[in-house]
């Protein structure tokens, strides 16, 4: 080979180098791509379900009742703010009846958690492993209380993995949302479908141990203002026969009847 | 002070409802506690604490109360009114008060005959009314609540509020008349002082010297609290009343979802009057004695977990400071022999030094919950265990709720001695078994 020929050669290689590297950073970007554009998408998709969903300074009064074994068990009546201010979430939730529980309150502020107990007036704060569990009895833990108003997903990584699940007859996008790196959830894993047509919520399957303990449905989506919101949810326990159902009753976006001081003990202490 | 408290709630019942969303609320509790006893003599309640059953315990007893709560206010004031009616036990007062005259014997035997052994009561429990000034001040004149503390059973930082029975302390308490000031920081910082009156029963008008004060300051940041108690007494004849200065403390942390938290409190002097005795004539003579000059200290540890089944477990160990020792406890004992036989009653201050689940100095305490939501249950297991008594009392509990505002609870208390010649909460109650029916409605 002559040296001519060999520059050639190298430069030729250096030429079939080059284009080796522009196609793989081709092929790469579009192997990303989707990905990209798959996660942008899913916050979208997010985002247009949860404008709808989510707000803040929000008042709501709602219907609370157990069924258990399909009969209907009991019915309570709960007033809830919710806030969000400085990156942190607060929301106070109080019974009106029954009158058992009436004045009975939770206050949660991140992952702190008052309760007032209303036969006595005193205020405690739970530990951290009682938020877990249900609160009074429904098959809402006092953490699923606690994320109204933020949105159920708000505290996981999600990823969309269909755009065609079909959940009674609605086509929806179904997201796998699991726990944000170095945050514990409650759940290992939540499965998300939400309408491709109108951007709603339409269920959730709660998991833990790998199996689907729980389902939330929503339904009777209704305009408010500029939102539309999901007057009806149902979490329906697929452990134990019992089904909650939450009926709103009352709600308010940008409510004026949310003052920051609910959200505080000292309010709790006024509780009626 | 009676009659500013009455002032209030006339004020309060005839006028803030024009003013201000009022409403109504309350229990009603029917009670049936029945003492299995297994060798059924005529005297079978009988005993040191309860000569010819003065306590008129019979097979099956009932007991009625209702507490009725009268709320209101706005975002600038609120207003609070618990009336408690029950039953009291005439019987003991009434034959303490006729002692050495049998002709007013003879006429209280009658009341008492005709009256079943108790009379109504009508009590205070809450009157107040609070101003919101601005978002972090707080105003608050009446007789409130002032319990503070984070354990379950007992709460030795608690200076300022009556002390809860620890074997019920859900149960509400009547409240302390007060003036109090507090002022919050956000949720970060809360700082009060009060102002507190507790004259003797019978007196009318304010005294200065019966005035009180404490103070309080919290600090809240997540997973984490801690508090400081202060309380003074302005007492010129120091140790008169039952109350001393003291400073107490209680801190709560979470790890890994487990509530751990203490507190304590240090004390000028006991609250407590403690057993003696004088020999007068060769002639045991028991007497009271109220120790002001030392230092007391009572201190909680205990920790709570939830699991994901719903079961909850509390664990408590508590320094009782102001109990009392073995040798207090056989003089009270030596106390009760003497009224016994010399008296044929016993006075009431000297009832009162026995104080179940405080009545020893050191316990410990577990409680086990367990709802069954499934069947509107829940269970409830308490045992209280007085390492220096050697006294064990077990609590087991159920409830039920078929309704929302109806609960029926069955309970059981036993009351052991694990150890003879302690003179325990055991060996003093005229009944080792307790069998209770509690029916509540809330309205």
């Amino acid at each position: 080979m002559r040296s001519g020929d060999l520059a050639l050669h190298h430069g030729g290689l250096k030429m079939k180098k080059r284009n080796i590297s522009i196609n793989l950073l081709i092929i790469s970007f579009f192997l990303i791509l989707p990905g990209i554009l798959f996660a942008n998408n899913v916050n979208n998709i997010i985002q247009k379900a949860n404008n709808m969903f989510v707000g803040n300074n929000i008042y709501s009064v709602n219907d609370m009742t157990i069924y258990r074994s399909g009969k209907l068990n009991i019915t309570m009546k709960l007033e809830n703010f919710f806030m969000k201010k400085g990156g942190k979430s607060y929301s106070l939730a109080v019974y009106k009846k029954p009158g058992r529980m009436k004045g009975t309150a939770y206050l949660m502020i991140e992952n702190d958690l008052w309760i007032r107990f209303s036969s006595t007036g005193r205020i405690r704060k739970l530990s951290s492993s009682a938020k877990k569990n249900s609160a009074a009895g429904t098959d809402f833990s006092y953490n699923d209380m606690g994320d109204t108003g933020e949105g159920p997903i708000s505290r996981y990584d999600m990823e969309l993995v269909d755009s065609k699940e079909d959940v009674n007859g609605e086509k929806c996008y179904k997201i796998i949302c699991i726990p944000k790196h170095g945050e514990e959830q409650d759940y290992e894993k939540l499965e998300v479908y939400i309408s491709t047509k109108e951007y709603y919520y339409i269920k959730i399957d709660y998991f833990r141990h790998k199996a689907n303990i729980k389902t939330l449905t929503f339904s009777e989506y209704r305009t408010i203002g500029d939102k539309i919101y999901p007057y009806k949810m149902v979490m329906e326990s697929h452990i134990k026969p019992t089904k909650t159902e939450i009926i709103t009753k009352e709600i308010e976006f940008n409510s004026s009847r949310v003052k920051e001081r609910y959200f505080n003990i000292s309010y709790l202490e006024r509780i009626k | 002070m009676k009659t500013i408290v009455l002032m209030i709630i006339v004020i309060c019942f005839f006028n803030l409802p024009a003013f201000t969303e009022t409403s109504m609320s309350g229990e009603l509790n029917l009670n049936v506690a029945f003492f299995p006893i297994f060798q059924y003599t005529n005297n079978r309640f009988d005993g040191i604490l309860n000569y010819n059953n003065f306590q008129n315990i019979h097979d099956l007893n009932f007991s009625t109360n209702a507490l009725i709560k009268y709320i209101g206010g706005d975002d600038k004031i609120d207003f609070n009114m618990w009336f408690y009616l029950s039953k009291y036990n005439i019987v003991q007062p009434l034959l303490a008060a006729s002692y050495g005259d049998t002709i007013q014997t003879a006429y209280v035997y009658d009341v008492i005959n005709s009256s079943g052994g108790s009379c109504d009561k009508f009590d205070i429990y809450r009157a107040n009314i609070g101003w919101y000034i601005g978002n972090n001040l707080l105003v608050k004149i009446g007789r409130q609540n002032m319990l503070s503390g984070y354990g379950y059973a007992w709460n030795p930082s608690n200076l300022i509020n009556p002390v809860k029975n620890p074997f019920i302390p859900y149960l509400e308490i009547k409240g302390v008349d007060a003036l109090s000031f507090k002022y919050y920081y956000g949720n970060l910082i809360s700082f009060s002082v009060t102002s507190i009156y507790r004259p003797p029963l019978i007196e009318e008008g304010i005294d200065f010297e019966y005035i009180q004060y404490g103070s309080r300051m919290k600090l809240s940041i997540p997973e984490f609290e801690i508090y400081l108690n202060g309380f003074y007494d302005y007492d010129r004849n120091k140790g008169e009343d039952s109350y001393v200065p003291a400073i107490g403390s209680g801190t709560k942390i979470d790890i890994a979802g487990v509530g751990i938290y203490g507190e304590g409190a240090l004390l000028v002097g006991s609250r407590n009057v403690y057993p003696s005795f004088q020999i007068v004539d060769s002639m045991y003579i028991p007497v009271l004695l109220k120790k002001t000059d030392e230092i007391y200290y009572s201190y909680l540890i205990g920790v709570e977990y939830t699991f994901g089944s719903g079961f909850m477990t509390t664990m408590e160990y508590y320094y009782n400071g102001e109990g009392y020792s073995r040798e207090d406890r056989e003089n009270f004992k030596n106390g009760l022999d003497y009224y016994n036989r010399f008296m044929e009653y016993i006075p009431s201050d000297f009832i009162m030094l026995y104080k179940p689940g405080s009545f020893a100095k050191q316990y410990i305490f577990v409680n086990l919950f367990y709802p069954l939501y499934d069947f509107n249950l829940s269970f409830n297991f308490s045992s209280m265990y007085s390492i220096d008594s050697y006294g064990l009392n077990l609590i087991p509990s159920v409830v039920f709720e078929p309704f929302g505002c109806f609960a029926i609870t069955f309970r059981y208390l036993s009351l052991l001695s694990l150890k003879s010649d302690e003179y325990n909460e055991a060996f003093f109650s005229p009944v080792k078994n307790i069998v209770r029916i509690e029916f509540k409605y809330n309205f």
